[in-house]
Parts: C-alpha cells; sequence; structure tokens
C-alpha cells in the first residue's frame, strides 16, 4: 500500500516537476552546506590528530601549574616546582613502565664565533629513545648518563647558524662545550617548534641553564604506563600520589596530570565544538529549505483540494491523505539529501586536493540522509495534516 | 423488502444551526430503485446526496445504507463504508489531471489494497465496458467531456458498489455525450441491478428515473413514481 502511495506521490511530484526541483534544491543547498562545513571540521580534526601521532598513547605527563577554572583555565604559576623526589615516587608506581624528567629554559649558543639565544630542552635520554618517537635526520640521541652531547632541532642544525651544523662538530652552550651527536627531522607543523630546540641530558641541562643551576626541580614529568593497563586509572594514580606528596587538594593542585587520551579528548572537544558552530551556521540554510518544502506542499495542497475530496470520496482514508502528502514531502527531502551529499562528498574529494583538510565519515553521510528526510516530512507533517482533515463535501466544492 | 438506503428526520445545519441545508428529511430508497433528486439551486438536493453517499454527516437524524447505521460510524469507518458501497460521478468529473484513465478508475482500488497488477486489470476492464478500451493510458486533458465522465463511471464501479449516486453527470456535457452517459447510467440500473440516485435539473434526465422527489427549502415537497414505471 505504502509503495503504492509511494508511486502515486511521484507522479504528483514529476507532474509539478519544476516546482519539485526548486524546493529539492533547497534541500540541496542545506545538506551540501551542513556536510560540507561538518566535513571541514571533521577534516581539520583528522589533521590535528595525525599530527600529534607523535604522542604515543601509554605516556602520562605531569608539569608544574594547574589548570584553574578560576583563573579562567589559565595555568596557574608552579606554587612549587616539580622535583626529582616527585619523579623517583612516580617512577615507582605499580601502574608505571619508566619514566623521566625534563628541563627547559634558555641559553646562549656559540657556533663558529656567531652568538644565538637557543631555547634548551634537557631530559632523561629515556624519553627521546623510548618514550617519544622524534626521528632524526641524521646521528643518534644522547645515551644514559652521557656527558657533552648535544641533538639539534632541525632548524638550529640548517638554519640559524650561517654555517650549517653538522654531526660531530662542537658547540658552546653555556659556558660548556658540546659535541653535535644527532640533527633532529624537520617537524611537522605542530612539531615545528621542535626544529629550533636543543636537547640535551638533564644533568647538562642543569650546567647551562641558570635557574637549574642549583635545585632538583623539572618542569615536566614524562611516564610511560605499563602494557595493557588502564591508562585513565593509572593518571588517577599518579593524581593521587602527587597530590598526596604535594601535600594539596584538588583544588589547590599545583601541578597538571596530562596524557595522550587527555589531548585527544580536547582535540575532540574543540573540534566538536567547530562542527556545532558550523553546522550550525549551515543548519539554517537547511531551516530555509525546509521552508520551502512547507511552502510547497502548502501550495500544492490548496492546488489540489478539489483532488482530494475526491480521493475521499472514493474511500480514501484521511491517513492515506496524510501519506500521500508525506510521502511528497519525504521524497523532496531524500532527493535533495543525496544529491547534496554527492555534491559534498566531490567538494571535499576537491578540497583535499587543495589542500584543505575534509574528511566526510560514513555517519555524517548517513546522518545527513536520514536528516533530510526527517526535514522533509516534519516540514510536510502540517501541510499534510491539514489536507488529511479537510472536508470532503467543502473540499469538492473548492474552487 | 429491506430499503437499500434510510434517513430519518435527517438535519444538516449550517452558520451555527441559523441555516437549515436539510430540514427534518425522512426517505426510503428500495434496493434496485431509481431515484431523481430535484429542486432548485439552494434547495438541499446536493448536500441530501452527500448525505446519501456518506460523504457528509446528518446535523441530526439516522442515516442507514442497508442495516448499517451510517450516521453512527467514525470518519474512518465512514470512509471504508463510502469506498465499498457508494459510486460517486460528478457533474465537473473530479479525475485525477496527472493520472491516465487506468489510474483514476484503479484509484479506490489502491485504497482498497489491492495489488496493482489486479487493479490495473479490473479498471482496464471496466474502461473498456463504458467503451474506452483503447484510451486506458490518456489523461484527462486528453478525452472529451463525454469520455471524462465515462472514465468517472468507470471509477464509480471500481469496488462494485451497490449503489451510485450521481451529482448532475450530465451537467457539462453535450447532448451526444450526455445521451451515451444516461444510457450507461440506465444499463447499472436494468442490467447491473444498482440502486440509482441522481441529483439533475434536466427533465430528459429524470424521465429515466422510476421515482422523483422535489425539493424545497431543505424538505421533500414532493414525492412520486414516475407513470408507467
Amino acid at each position: 500500500m505504502i509503495a503504492d502511495l509511494a508511486e502515486y506521490s511521484v507522479m504528483n511530484l514529476r507532474h509539478r516537476s519544476m516546482r519539485s526541483w526548486l524546493t529539492i534544491i533547497g534541500i540541496v543547498i542545506g545538506v551540501f552546506s551542513i556536510v560540507v562545513m561538518i566535513s571541514i571540521a571533521q577534516g581539520l580534526d583528522k589533521y590535528i590528530r595525525d599530527q600529534l601521532s607523535f604522542l604515543s598513547d601509554d605516556i602520562i605527563t605531569v608539569n608544574a601549574g594547574s589548570v584553574s577554572a578560576s583563573t579562567g583555565g589559565g595555568l596557574v604559576a608552579a606554587a612549587r616546582d616539580l622535583t626529582e623526589s616527585d619523579l623517583n615516587a612516580l617512577k615507582k608506581l605499580p601502574g608505571i613502565e619508566t619514566g623521566g624528567g625534563a628541563l627547559a629554559g634558555r641559553a646562549k649558543m656559540n657556533y663558529r664565533n656567531q652568538n644565538i639565544s637557543i631555547y634548551v630542552d634537557a631530559a632523561d635520554p629515556v624519553l627521546f629513545t623510548e618514550m617519544f618517537t622524534w626521528e632524526l635526520e641524521d646521528g643518534r640521541w644522547m645515551r644514559e648518563n652521557e656527558r657533552g652531547a648535544v641533538v639539534l632541532g632541525y632548524s638550529v642544525a640548517h638554519d640559524v647558524f650561517i654555517h650549517e651544523v653538522q654531526v660531530g662538530q662542537r658547540v658552546n652552550i653555556g659556558n660548556k662545550s658540546f659535541t653535535v651527536v644527532g640533527v633532529a627531522k624537520k617537524g611537522t607543523a605542530l612539531t615545528s617548534s621542535m626544529d629550533s630546540l636543543v636537547f640535551m641530558t638533564k644533568e647538562d641541562g642543569r650546567e647551562v641553564i641558570p635557574e637549574f643551576a642549583d635545585n632538583t626541580a623539572v618542569t615536566e614529568i614524562d611516564l610511560k604506563v605499563v602494557s595493557g593497563a588502564n591508562i585513565s586509572e593509572v593518571q588517577s594514580e599518579v593524581t593521587d600520589e602527587m597530590l598526596r606528596r604535594h601535600h594539596v587538594t584538588e583544588d589547590e593542585k599545583d601541578f597538571t596530570v596530562m596524557s595522550s587520551a587527555y589531548v585527544a579528548e580536547q582535540v575532540g572537544n574543540i573540534t566538536g565544538a567547530l562542527s556545532l558552530f558550523l553546522g550550525g551556521i549551515a543548519a539554517i540554510s537547511l531551516l530555509v529549505g525546509s521552508i520551502g518544502i512547507a511552502n510547497t506542499m502548502l501550495m500544492s495542497i490548496m492546488e489540489r483540494t478539489r483532488e482530494i475530496g475526491t480521493m475521499k470520496a472514493v474511500g480514501a482514508r484521511n491517513g492515506d491523505i496524510m501519506d500521500i502528502f508525506l510521502i511528497e514531502s519525504g521524497i523532496i527531502g531524500i532527493v535533495g539529501g543525496v544529491i547534496g551529499l554527492v555534491l559534498s562528498i566531490v567538494v571535499s574529494w576537491g578540497m583535499n586536493q587543495f589542500g584543505v583538510p575534509s574528511s566526510i565519515s560514513a555517519e555524517v553521510m548517513a546522518g545527513a540522509l536520514a536528516f533530510s528526510f526527517v526535514v522533509g516530512v516534519v516540514s510536510g507533517y502540517v501541510p499534510a495534516r491539514n489536507a488529511a482533515e479537510l472536508n470532503a463535501v467543502e473540499a469538492l466544492r473548492y474552487e | 423488502m429491506e430499503a437499500a438506503l434510510r434517513l430519518k428526520n435527517v438535519k444538516k445545519m449550517y452558520l451555527d444551526g441559523k441555516f437549515a441545508a436539510l430540514n427534518g428529511v425522512s426517505l426510503d430508497v428500495e434496493r434496485e430503485e431509481f431515484l431523481i433528486i430535484m429542486g432548485r439551486s439552494g434547495s438541499g438536493k446536493s448536500t441530501l446526496l452527500h448525505i446519501m453517499g456518506c460523504l457528509d454527516t446528518p446535523t441530526d437524524g439516522e442515516v442507514y445504507i442497508g442495516k448499517v447505521k451510517a450516521s453512527s460510524l467514525s470518519r474512518d469507518e465512514l470512509a471504508d463504508f463510502r469506498r465499498k458501497k457508494i459510486g460517486f460521478v460528478f457533474q465537473t468529473f473530479n479525475l485525477i489531471p496527472n493520472l491516465d484513465s487506468l489510474r483514476n478508475v484503479a484509484l479506490p482500488l489502491l485504497f482498497e489494497g489491492i495489488e496493482k497488477g489486479e487493479r490495473e486489470k479490473k479498471a482496464a476492464k471496466l474502461l473498456e465496458s463504458v467503451g474506452l478500451g483503447t484510451k486506458l493510458h490518456n489523461y484527462p486533458n486528453e478525452l472529451s467531456g463525454g469520455e471524462r465522465q465515462r472514465v468517472a463511471i468507470a471509477r464509480a464501479l471500481a469496488n462494485n458498489p451497490e449503489i451510485i449516486v450521481a451529482d448532475e453527470p450530465t451537467g457539462n456535457l453535450d447532448s451526444a455525450s450526455a445521451k451515451h452517459v444516461l444510457e450507461i447510467i440506465s444499463d447499472l440500473h436494468l442490467k447491473e441491478k444498482k440502486t440509482v440516485v441522481v441529483v439533475t435539473h434536466e427533465q430528459y434526465v429524470a424521465d429515466m428515473g422510476e421515482r422523483i422527489i422535489y425539493m424545497k427549502d431543505g424538505r421533500i415537497s414532493q414525492d412520486g413514481k414516475l407513470r408507467g414505471k
């Protein structure tokens, strides 16, 4: 019965093909806008996640300072630094396989009588060799307890000095002489800041960065979680241990514990909000399209009032009349949705060719089609109900 | 003999009861009877026809179709009942413009839930019976007035109803077409044994009936058998 009514509805739409297509175009524009906007947000999400892929998903990072709502989400200045003893205590937690600390700060660097100020990332070598997957274009990372060895970021080696610095050459940092043992590969967009860093061991860092000279402070602790452990649970244990060690409550926290899962969640939140924002703007065009459907259906019903009266006279129930008009508006919606989706896929592909990240997931495709059908049916509901409830005799008399 | 149609003190009021289109009409129509309803414009004859055809409901009074009290049926029950028991023929044909003759005739069968192949077969047979076997796929705007009315008659017969109600069936036709249509309606009465109710202004149409009632001010002013019938 529904299939027969659908056939009848298609005939009606074809009979008024110009108007049907104009209405469909409204939905095409709406669906196209939404899908393209969401595809841009999804493409951005995928792009950022790809860029963050150097973050292993089994790493927990502890930083000094905390993100607090009371400061508007800013990082509160460290009430106290993280220390080597924090690092040693955290490394002993059951869910932790290994870990290391890092210091960071500015220092003077000299190469062939050229002086510059550079940013030093001084860390336990385990961070470079086992925990992060930063690749080298030449040489090797520092070894455990090795002193006087540095790895240069790509720009430091190739761009900063008049003469390029190569593995095996000597440079001066602070008042200390170092041998360049490696040069890092050029970073990707999100990790390009690494290109201007100089990497060394924590012990050497304490000699060249003045503020870490006479203490055991570290600016960051990175911990590798035991394989198979639940990272969220271990993250909680790390937080509890730090609260205990620093004698602070959750509200007074002077450190931040993050995992790649947390970062991914934050990225997801941002791109999700972006999707919602862009999709919301685009939804306005779909709303206009749906008003177009309602308008078309109302006009169609007015023109077909006698026809509705005739159908009632030959025994159509109110439900049959309603079905006919709902199917018509649903068809407008779904055809508009399909065309809009195909157009968005083509445009998304084109954007990717021009380097604009864009990605349409199967969920978005299915959602767009379902949504366009629902928009069609919802827009047609009131007109269809009006049609169904027309008085047969009055409808037959309608001029 | 049980009446095909029975109206008991039927009233139809409009304008919040200020205007009575029907003002206490009681009427029995026998099975296989050919009833003519005449009267001036506004006398209530079309309202009476609509109520007899279950297309409208009375404000007061009772309507029986056979043993069924139609005036107590729900909206959907009334639609089902109308589809199975009553065939309508209108002055303005009321064909669906974007359906061809075959699909127009098959429309009541669609609402009856009959499968496509069967309903098209039945519709084709009905169109052949009214002399339109060669115009199955013509749209209404490709047909003459007389042909359109014959399509409408075929549609009225789709569910093989017991009662045919026709509102000025020749009102928009030239005399040759009108004659052809009247012959078909007459055959429905004489050969198919249908109960036929026709509203008309035309005396030559009225002359075909067995019984004639005149409506005046929402009441039956005269009711009698036609001579020789």
